[in-house]
């Protein structure tokens, strides 16, 4: 469950922080590795962050326009699209401190996913944009279970998050990995690793 | 106790070697043995080239390290291999004393006892994480019972992932469908039953088959690597069929293609009797015929 408390030192340590330089930290991973959750938890706690990942409406959009799923042929400008839009996002924030819902090398991921070479253009945004810390959450289910693991989808998030994960080494960048936790214990530990006070002293 | 596999024994060789200069790897320092590992090839934005896959494997050592689940021995593991709270270029006896230090160990008792355990716990854990790089479309999904709903998170990745399962479980359903038709034509003959319900029965087949291989065909165009199955690499799996020419397994295949109904198959075919008679007599010769193997051509979805 969500904490709906600020803690003060954290408060003023934000405002603090707002006129200064940006200050720009991606939160991502594969899909059930509850970022969703955390990004809430970050909402909740009085920290600026995107709202929602650009791509799902992105994607969205497309299979609208298509009519159908993407195919191989369309995922590459799904991809540069998505790229944009990420670009935009991280051009518009010019002070303080803000999290992201995934970030630009999220696309080496895309693109690795299915099977594509990176574009050019993510290569320079890659170069041009660059957050100041990465935070990969492991996903929150380790597949301890046998038979959990049979199921295709379950194999295939687990090879996202990992390719993913791969698609920020390849970027230059040493992510900082978030075990599994509850949304609030895992947004303490980035707090700290970021020195800023723990949103759940003021709960 | 089990003993190591020969792989598991190669790639702690391989990590032992690389272990001499650590991280970051360079190709100097990688062996092919670790480049080839199916995780670092899934990674490597270029496969086929070894300095993307040395860069594969050097993101997916710090992740591992970065991740390493013993809380005892985790900063040891990551100084042993260079990376903080040891520095890249630091030779392996600095690293060493390091990782011995971080452990509370002295340091003859960790490089002969405990460092061989790391390294072979890496190893470990590089071919887990292979496996789970494993895909063959040509291994039938296992399916586990469901004991709760499994929603999907709103996301790109998830979507995708769901909508691959959902070809996936398509194309196996018509595999198997074909093959249960098959094996009904194959029973029939042995039975020695009246020609007309072989025939009725192989017409079904025939349906069955194209619908599989145009389920094959679709989910190869766009899910499948290139170059790792082929539609009719998979479809061969549902059984034997009599052979065809490419032409002729195409001509089928359109038929069935989209789904339709055996009506509309048949229909589709009206006035192909050259066909129609090669299948059927394709399965009635093989009968008293036994020199066809399944091995003979049946067409390609090029």
């Amino acid at each position: 469950m969500t904490s709906t408390f600020t803690n003060p030192a954290l408060t003023a340590a934000l405002e603090a922080a707002a006129t200064g330089d940006p200050r720009r930290y991606v939160i991502t991973g594969g899909p059930s590795s509850g970022k969703d959750d955390l990004i809430a938890a970050i909402h909740a706690a009085g920290i600026p962050c995107m709202a929602e990942e650009p791509g799902r409406e992105i994607y969205r959009a497309h299979r609208e326009r298509l009519g159908r799923h993407l195919r191989r042929e369309d995922r590459r400008d799904y991809s540069l699209e998505v790229l944009e839009a990420f670009v935009a996002e991280y051009t518009t924030h010019k002070h303080g401190t803000r999290f992201y819902n995934r970030g630009i090398p999220d696309g080496y991921g895309w693109d690795a996913f299915f099977g594509l070479r990176p574009t050019p253009q993510l290569e320079e945004a890659t170069r041009l944009y660059r957050y100041d810390a990465i935070f990969v959450l492991d996903p929150l289910d380790t597949f301890e279970d046998p038979d959990d693991i049979v199921w295709a989808k379950d194999r295939e998030i687990r090879r996202v998050h990992e390719l993913i994960v791969q698609g920020y080494f390849d970027a230059g960048y040493e992510p900082v990995f978030v075990a599994p936790d509850s949304a609030a214990a895992r947004l303490d530990f980035i707090c700290s690793n970021l020195r800023l006070p723990k949103p759940s002293r003021g709960a | 106790m089990p003993s190591k596999s020969p792989v598991e024994r190669e790639v702690v060789a391989g990590l032992r070697r690389l272990l001499k200069r650590g991280l970051p790897v360079t190709p100097a320092g990688a062996d092919a043995v670790l480049l080839d590992l199916r995780g670092i090839i899934a990674r490597a934005a270029n496969p086929a080239d070894d300095a993307s896959r040395t860069a594969a494997l050097d993101g997916t050592l710090r992740g591992l390290l970065a991740r390493f689940n013993d809380a005892r021995y985790a900063p040891a593991a990551r100084a042993l291999f260079g990376l903080p709270p040891a520095e890249p270029g630091q030779n392996l006896t600095v690293r060493r004393e390091l990782s011995a230090a971080q452990a509370g160990h002295e340091v003859h008792h960790f490089r002969k006892r405990v460092e061989p355990k790391l390294v072979e716990k890496i190893a470990w854990e590089l071919l887990a994480d292979a496996d789970r790089f494993t895909r063959s479309a040509m291994i039938a999904p296992r399916l586990a019972p469901a004991a709760n709903r499994q929603p999907f998170p709103a996301d790109p990745f998830a979507w995708e992932v769901a909508e691959h399962e959902e070809q996936l479980t398509r194309l196996w359903s018509a595999i198997y469908a074909a093959r249960a038709e098959l094996l009904a034509v194959e029973r029939l003959i042995s039975l020695d039953v009246d020609r007309v319900d072989i025939m009725t029965t192989a017409v079904t087949a025939a349906w069955r088959w194209a619908g599989a291989r145009a389920e094959a065909i679709s989910y190869c165009t766009s899910f499948a690597p290139e170059s790792e199955t082929s539609p009719d690499e998979l479809v061969v799996l549902a059984g034997w069929v009599p052979p065809l020419t490419r032409a002729q397994a195409s001509r089928l295949t359109e038929a069935a293609a989209g789904g339709v109904s055996r009506e509309r198959f048949t229909a589709a075919l009206q006035g192909e009797t050259g066909l129609s008679d090669i299948w059927v007599d394709g399965f009635l010769a093989r009968s008293t015929a036994p020199e066809f193997t399944p091995e003979q051509e049946n067409g390609s979805s090029s």
